[in-house]
């Protein structure tokens, strides 16, 4: 199976190259794709938690989201 | 407008491929603007980020994102990645077809010896949720001007598909 390839363009000269990655280049990018997932992760953990409490409070509120974004107008 | 507003560069992917380097970058404007509109071959609907880096640097990115993924909420979001950070949004492979995701960074004082920050703002087109608009400020401790941006679509290789294209304009106030 094939590497996936990057692409090279000059700007100087226009020369436009096909390149496939080495096992280095895929090790790195894959370092860098597991940070981001982790921290993609994170958020969405964030937002779960943040979504949850937001209903809690509308309940304890005792109003609907809609009612409490007419409040913060 | 800048009295000088020109194009340096202009690629359209014709085979599928992982990442594109605009390399060799002329260093005789003040600013650099990158409009580009990207599609991928991600087999699910909605969005995904393509991925910027300068220079081959390897550190020192840091990015925050204000973003909007189902029009009626807006977060936030920062991240901090030694190798590239956040250049905007691309539309999935399947997403409503022959759509793509626009977006442009305005890299200023590109040329200088500070450190370096950009500015991204895009959307992802899709008749359907999800969908995704970001503004990004950018900024990397590397202080060497910029001779070269990879853009990389994220997400375990997947490939800009063809006809996504990339285009590079100089612009300066001379």
């Amino acid at each position: 199976m094939t590497n996936p390839t990057r692409i090279e363009v000059n700007c100087t000269t226009g020369e436009e190259t096909v390149i496939e990655l080495t096992a280095e280049e895929i090790a790195e990018i894959e370092a860098a794709q597991a940070i981001f997932a982790a921290q993609e992760k994170e958020r969405e953990a964030q937002e779960a938690a943040d979504a949850l409490a937001k209903a809690a409070l509308l309940e304890r509120l005792g109003i609907t989201e809609e009612e409490a974004k007419l409040l913060l107008k | 407008m800048a009295n000088t507003y020109e194009l340096i560069s202009s690629f359209t992917v014709s085979s599928p491929s992982y990442s594109v380097t605009l390399s060799s970058i002329p260093q005789t404007f003040t600013d650099l603007k990158l409009v580009f509109s990207t599609r991928s071959d991600y087999g699910s609907a909605g969005g995904s980020e393509v991925e910027i880096g300068y220079n081959s640097v390897t550190s020192g990115y840091t990015s925050t994102m204000i973003y909007s993924n189902n029009g009626s909420s807006v977060a936030s979001a920062s991240s901090s990645n030694p190798f590239f950070t956040w250049g905007g949004g691309m539309v999935n492979g399947s997403s409503t077809s022959n759509v793509f995701g626009n977006s442009e960074i305005y890299f200023p004082n590109y040329t200088t010896s500070i450190q370096k920050s950009a500015s991204t703002d895009s959307v992802t087109e899709n008749n359907g949720t999800p969908n995704f608009m970001q503004i990004v400020a950018h900024h990397n401790s590397n202080t060497a001007a910029i001779t070269s941006i990879t853009l990389y679509a994220w997400q375990s290789f997947i490939n800009f598909v063809a006809g996504s294209t990339f285009y590079l304009y100089g612009i300066k106030n001379s």
